[in-house]
């Protein structure tokens, strides 16, 4: 039974009744109803509470403006959603609701009692108070304000639903389905010759029409709702025009992008669109302010606009008895008819110099206070109070972007221009009121958008004149003025419970910018953007300050325009999905291996590879002992690789690294170093002389990007005359390290088409042949500090590589060992880590590399590696540290001091630890350290110190290479 | 008038119509101050408060081209913390943070500095490792850090979620119990309203068009409301420094970048700390009004428009709803974007320049907000002393000419990479 459903009437079907929840009771509505008119029709108008006073509050609006009725909404899996408007929710079968910041329930509401202390919680009382003691404003007032404030409860529940993402392109973007936007829809389609021109047309309702489904006006001299069908009908005919309802264009970016969320019922929930256009059209309509009157907040309170949309769209009667508070004349004939039609008493209109003083009832409105002209005061009776102080133009998309609107006393609206940039706007939007006039300027600025981009194409259109905006036709406020005084708070900002007495407090103490009485008020700052409190604000600003409105301004209008679902925006970006994880091509292999994986940045890293009941430490340690003693093998595919051919190409390399390259021969390979432009190391990597004019040089994981995008810069920008080809390499080549002393052994057992002796294949230098008939590149380089060959093959002949390692190193016990294995021996080595050692702060000489660096020839960074902070003393540099009882376990992450530290103390930090590992291999702890001046301190005895753990350690400063330090394993 | 709930009493028995202003708007400027600082944001007008609180000096006018607060005071993280490996960067942020502790009593002004805890998240071991280095550094240098658990962690946040195969999974947390969030607005009004009690000129919307420079020493600066005589003048104008220093022929190491924020709509109470990820390059605390604020790295690009591309807000949001699934039920409300200055080594700039008596203050890029007291304690002392401060030796402007950076993040000469 809908008490308040007319018996005919509305674009609703009666035949399919949709029942919904309210509040833990069963309600019936129908289809094509809105949560809000299904609640009417129900005769609910107790919808929520307000946030600050838990005002009882009910529907003020029938559009996303609307600031009172927030509710919570189930989606079709259960899960809640918070602060969703009663208005923007279309009505589904089984759809549950529920009000939400009250307690115990939205009429017997215990936070109301805020309503008798009201007085103290005026504008920014929290920044005055609360802060005696000292400690208790975040132990005790912060806790209890956190718990007031906020509005409905977010759900921890998966969200289940279904998202989508597309992209679209389009001449012309209609925004709007009303009068306007319509009107040009059919201008822009009409003429045979735009049969190119490719349109779309978004509505965020989930009906098109607009204003045409609620407004009883004619178009053409015909009913408005027959003109929006026939429109509908004809551009149904046209190919070259996409109307997508329920989608809500919520933000323009730059280089005319829009961005839109469309609610689908289909398979999926909803589609966030990214369309870019050559020319946008808004036709957008505007928004009805309401007036500020002491307690204009009362459910029953309704914006004229709203009741005529109610009754005229969805059959709802609003109110049994009605009083009219309406500025504009026609508005108020239009409600008149409409509450007429309806079968609703008018009780009252106001008429000029008559002020609405008080409102009263519980929790609906039963009667308004008026006085007249010469003060005299009337009770009158009522249940609906239909008000308007005119319309604000809902401009949003194109002030996004930086466009000033003008203020407009005379009508209270923020006017924008006929056209910015890409953007034109037209209608309702531009501050027009009639149908016929916004259907005529659509067409219009339709025209006038369609030649601007033909003439992209052909030169000699003739721009149609911009219309100026003929008549703001939206005629004076009747009622004098818009705000009124008298007992009880009148409300500028409903959704946050901001009164007119709050914005002259905030005025008065000095917060007299929009911006800071917005800030110090909250003014404009709720779930609503302050569709329907913004220009009575600024009224309300213009009236206290003495200002011109247009001295005011307006604060910066921000994205989204309304609300949209972080679900929909993020999509199927959900966990995995998100960002691409890289495997290697040793991936399949490797777990079958028993590989343990750990997650690093872009990568899956194979970490160790336990042998069965085995732990990661007892693996690390079998792994690294492997290699130091027979030979194990290693994925080194992460590395970044980039080929470089070119007449010019050594030069490149020349001017890049910080080495030098001279004497480098082709099948010969070096240890290379780079720096940034400010002198700082880079990167470091090998440069393998691969032919006459072609190199290959690789990079470390982290910097393998930064590496290929510094040297695409360099080549196409900065030396774009070298003669210079670079690729990228990395994904081509899998690579396996065979180290240790039995890898030459191993690398004649796989069958290689040349000689691996090494006088023949020494240190540093690359072998391209085959082994075993699989093309290969080797590489004998060393990260461990074992003789060690780095086998490149194509990507697809990893799995193949990897087995015949294994089959030829059963003999000498091959060991696949991981990064965790690698990490240990290169810190025993004393090699360098990107992260670690090479942290962004240190040059080459800080960590002993000094002599790498060439004197004769400028690279980059070599200018800027000359400024004397990068030369003095003091500098942090690399040293090796070892217990000097030569037992205790060096703590990880410790920084170097001169004594050891007691909590509670300060100690200066005279260097921090890079790496700390419990050496394999000498059975002892050891740690690589950043230490000042640590090249000149070998031998000196500090502490490391770790608070953390409450460790302190003596430890003896010296080399930071703790294995084979004249390098006689490498060369094998 | 003192702020008090007895005064808040009072004032509500009375209307609220007896508040004084925060700022006794000046009705004429003199014609010549002994300190002129430009920018009203909340280091212009600490330096201001500090130097009549701690040196007795009052003949000071703040100036700004808009509004007090206006710029990346009212634009940040609203973050404070000290979590700092170099020395630099630390003392400085950790002097601050004792400030806040207290500084809500000394201006009588509720900055709702909210100690909840700033927890860092550790996507590897290594990266663990390197938040232990930290937190190490931290406590030899006198702060409280700790490193949590994955069960710590989710005490601390429930409603986190620390899936074992998440993408970034997480394998630890750098935990500074001082740390938290601060009223970022009543900053710049607490300490305007500070600093104008004691007789200091503050004018809004007053443009500096010029400065007067005679023989290499600053005398002056012009307005757009007149000249203004100058005994010295200190530039502490965020992402307006660099024009304003060519003024006066001097370029600075740095460029403009575009950084966004956004808001969630307002919900009760959900998430009691501050939580930063690298994974996202992202942090996400809850507004005392209830909306999740995040925030992310830059958009790349050098802009002073404050608006940015929505590809970077999906991105950040994509990477928070990975740690935060909860935020796929709610919605988005409000997006922004700030404009960071950040110098070549992401560091600020703060001290002499080569005209006498003209000092800079800039460069902050996202760590400003957090420093702001420290900054207006040193910078104080530095216009009334002349000397430059321990704390903001290494702040230098010729650091850049001599090498001696402050990396924080190892990242080097691209600003908007930091």
């Amino acid at each position: 039974m809908q008490k308040r459903r007319l018996a005919s009437g509305g674009i609703i079907d009666r035949d399919e009744k949709l029942y919904f929840g309210f509040n833990g009771r069963q309600y019936e509505g129908y289809a094509g109803d809105s949560l809000a008119s299904a609640l009417l029709a129900n005769d609910l108008s107790l919808i929520a509470r307000s946030i600050r006073y838990h005002r009882p509050r009910g529907i003020l609006s029938a559009g996303l403006e609307e600031p009172n009725a927030l509710v919570n909404c189930a989606d079709q899996h259960g899960v809640f959603v918070p602060n969703l408007k009663a208005t923007e929710v279309k009505l589904t079968q089984g759809l549950e609701a529920r009000s939400q910041n009250c307690w115990p329930d939205v009429t017997l509401d215990i936070g109301a009692l805020l309503q008798r202390v009201s007085a103290l919680l005026s504008a920014g009382f929290y920044y005055k108070t609360f802060m005696w003691p000292q400690q208790w404003w975040h132990r005790v007032y912060e806790k209890l304000i956190r718990r007031a404030a906020g509005q409905g409860r977010v759900s921890t529940g998966t969200d289940l639903k279904r998202y989508d993402r597309r992209n679209a392109h389009c001449d012309l973007l209609i925004i709007g389905s009303g009068p306007a936007g319509l009107g040009a829809a059919l201008a822009a389609v009409a003429p045979a010759t735009n049969a190119e021109i490719s349109i779309m047309l978004l509505e965020q309702d989930h009906v098109a029409g607009g204003s045409t489904l609620w407004e009883r006006c004619e178009i053409d001299a015909m009913p408005a709702r027959q003109w929006r069908e026939q429109a509908l009908a004809s551009l149904a005919q046209k190919p070259n025009i996409r109307i997508m309802c329920g989608t809500l264009a919520f933000g323009q970016y730059d280089h005319g992008q829009v961005r839109a969320i469309q609610r689908v019922a289909a398979s999926v929930d909803s589609i966030s669109w990214q369309i870019r256009a050559k020319r946008l059209l808004l036709a957008t309509g505007a928004t009805e302010n309401p007036l500020v009157f002491p307690t204009n907040d009362r459910p029953g309170i309704m914006l004229a606009s709203a009741v005529r949309h109610y009754i005229h769209r969805y059959a709802v009667v609003p109110g049994r008895r009605a009083l009219l508070a309406i500025t504009d004349a026609d508005e108020a004939g239009l409600t008149h008819e409409a509450l007429e039609s309806a079968g609703i008493e008018i009780v009252a209109t106001l008429q000029p110099g008559e002020h609405i003083v008080a409102t009263y009832g519980l929790q609906h409105l039963s009667a308004v206070g008026v006085i007249n002209k010469s003060g005299q005061g009337r009770r009158i009776r009522c249940d609906l109070l239909c008000v308007s102080a005119g319309w604000n133009p809902n401009a949003q998309l194109l002030a996004q972007l930086g466009a000033q609107l003008d203020f407009e006393p005379s009508t209270g609206s923020l006017l924008p221009p006929a056209q910015a940039g890409i953007t034109l706007t037209s209608g309702a939007c531009r501050g027009l009121s009639a149908m016929q006039d916004c259907m005529l300027d659509g067409r219009l600025q339709a025209q006038q958008a369609i030649a601007q981009i033909k003439q992209q194409t052909v030169a000699d259109i003739e721009l149609p004149e911009i219309v100026r905006c003929a008549s703001v036709t939206s005629s004076k406020p009747v009622l004098s003025d818009v705000f009124h005084d008298g007992r009880g708070q009148a409300f500028v900002d409903l959704q946050n419970d901001v009164t007119r007495a709050d914005l002259e407090q905030a005025v008065s103490e000095g917060y007299d910018h929009v911006e800071l009485a917005k800030r110090y008020t909250t003014t404009g700052m709720g779930t609503d953007q302050g569709k329907t409190s913004w220009v009575n604000a600024i009224r309300e600003m213009t009236r206290i300050t003495g200002q011109e409105s247009s001295m005011l301004g307006h604060t910066t209008f921000r994205p989204p325009c309304s609300p949209v679902s972080i679900g929909a925006l993020v999509g199927a970006d959900v966990n995995r999905h998100m960002a691409p994880l890289r495997q290697t091509p040793f991936h399949r292999d490797f777990a079958d291996s028993a590989c343990v994986f750990q997650t690093s940045g872009d990568w899956l890293y194979s970490r160790y590879f336990p042998l069965a009941d085995e732990s990661m430490e007892q693996a690390i340690r079998r792994e690294v002992l492997a290699v130091r003693s027979t030979v194990g093998c290693v994925d080194m595919s992460t590395l970044g690789k980039i080929d470089i051919k070119g007449g010019d190409a050594l030069e490149f390399l020349t001017r890049i690294y910080c080495n030098n390259l001279d004497g480098l021969e082709q099948g010969r390979l070096r240890y290379a170093l780079m720096l940034r432009e400010d002198g700082i190391l880079f990167d470091d990597g090998t440069v393998s002389q691969l032919g006459p004019q072609h190199y290959l040089v690789t990079t470390t994981t982290a910097n393998s990007a930064a590496v290929w995008r510094s040297m695409n810069k360099l080549a196409q920008l900065r030396w774009p005359s070298l003669d210079v080809q670079l690729t990228s390499v990395s994904d081509h080549w899998a690579s396996l390290a065979i180290a240790g002393p039995k890898a030459r052994a191993l690398l004649a057992a796989l069958n290689p088409d040349f000689d691996v002796e090494r006088e023949h294949f020494p240190y540093a230098s690359v072998r391209q042949g085959s082994l075993g008939g699989i093309d290969c590149r080797v590489f004998s380089v060393s990260f461990s500090g074992e003789l060690s060959y780095e086998i490149n093959v194509p990507a697809g002949f990893a799995s193949a590589l990897y087995q015949r390692v294994l089959e030829g190193g059963v003999e000498f016990g091959i060991t696949p060992y991981g990064l965790e294995a690698l990490d240990v021996l290169r810190i025993e080595k004393g090699h360098l880590s990107v992260g670690s050692e090479i942290d962004g702060r240190t040059t080459p000489a800080d960590l002993g590399l000094g002599k790498l660096v060439s004197t004769r020839k400028a690279f980059i960074g070599s200018s800027l590696l000359q400024r004397p902070a990068l030369q003095q003393a003091g500098r942090l540099q690399l040293v090796g540290l070892t217990a000097t009882d030569g037992q205790s376990q060096i703590p990880p992450a410790a920084h170097i001091c001169e004594q050891t530290w007691q909590p509670g103390q300060s100690l200066r930090s005279q260097g921090k630890m890079s790496a700390a590992v419990s050496s394999p291999t000498l059975g002892y702890s050891i740690a690589l350290a950043l230490l000042e001046n640590g090249q000149q301190r070998w031998g000196e005895k500090l502490w490391a110190v770790s608070p953390l753990t409450r460790q302190s350690v003596e430890v003896v400063v010296g080399a930071s290479c703790f294995i084979d330090p004249d390098g006689s394993r490498v060369r094998g | 008038m003192k702020y008090s709930a007895f005064s808040l009493l009072k004032q509500a028995l009375r209307g609220h119509r007896h508040w004084p202003q925060i700022i006794e708007a000046p009705t004429k400027l003199r014609p010549g101050y002994d300190i002129v600082i430009v920018g009203a944001g909340g280091h212009g007008l600490a330096t201001a408060f500090y130097l009549a609180r701690n040196h007795d000096l009052s003949d000071v006018l703040v100036l700004d081209s808009g509004w007090i607060g206006g710029g990346n005071t009212a634009r940040n993280t609203s973050i404070v913390r000290s979590d700092y490996l170099l020395p630099a960067s630390f003392e400085l942020k950790n002097f601050a943070l004792q400030l806040w502790d207290s500084l809500s009593q000394e201006l009588n002004f509720n900055l709702m500095y909210s100690p909840r805890g700033y927890i860092d998240l550790a996507h590897s071991d290594g990266e663990l490792e390197h938040f232990m280095l930290r937190a190490n550094a931290m406590r030899l240098g006198g702060a409280e850090a700790s490193i949590l658990n994955r069960k710590q962690i989710t005490e601390k946040v429930p409603a986190i979620s620390l899936c074992e195969d998440a993408r970034f999974p997480v394998s630890g947390a750098l935990f500074q119990p001082e740390g938290g969030i601060v009223r970022h607005d009543a900053v710049a009004w607490g300490f305007a309203r500070g600093a104008s009690s004691s007789g200091i000129h503050i004018r809004q919307n007053c443009p500096v068009t010029d400065f007067d420079i005679d023989s290499g020493k600053v005398t002056g600066v012009r307005t757009a409301q007149g000249k203004i005589k100058a005994g010295k003048v200190l530039i502490s104008a965020a992402a307006a420094s660099s024009q304003l220093a060519q003024l006066a022929d001097i370029s600075l190491p740095l460029e403009v970048i575009n950084v966004q924020a956004l808001v969630t709509e307002p919900v009760k109470p959900v998430l009691d700390s501050v939580v930063n990820y690298n994974a996202g390059l992202s942090y996400i605390s809850q507004s005392d009004k209830g909306e999740l604020v995040l925030g992310g790295a830059t958009d790349g690009y050098s802009s002073y428009a404050r608006r940015g591309s929505f590809a970077r807000i999906e991105d950040t949001l994509a990477r928070a709803q990975q740690i935060f699934p909860m935020l796929s039920n709610l919605r988005l409300m409000r997006h922004w974007s700030g404009t960071a200055d950040i110098p070549m080594d992401g560091n600020a700039i703060v001290g002499a320049t080569a005209v006498e008596n003209l000092f800079i203050n800039c460069g902050w890029g996202y760590a400003g907000f957090k420093a702001t007291p420290a900054v207006g304690w040193s910078l104080a002392q530095l216009l009334a002393q002349n000397a430059v401060p321990d704390l903001l030796q290494p702040f230098a402007l010729e650091r850049f000419e001599s090498g001696a950076l402050i990396d924080d993040a190892g990242i080097g000469p691209y600003p908007w990479l930091h």
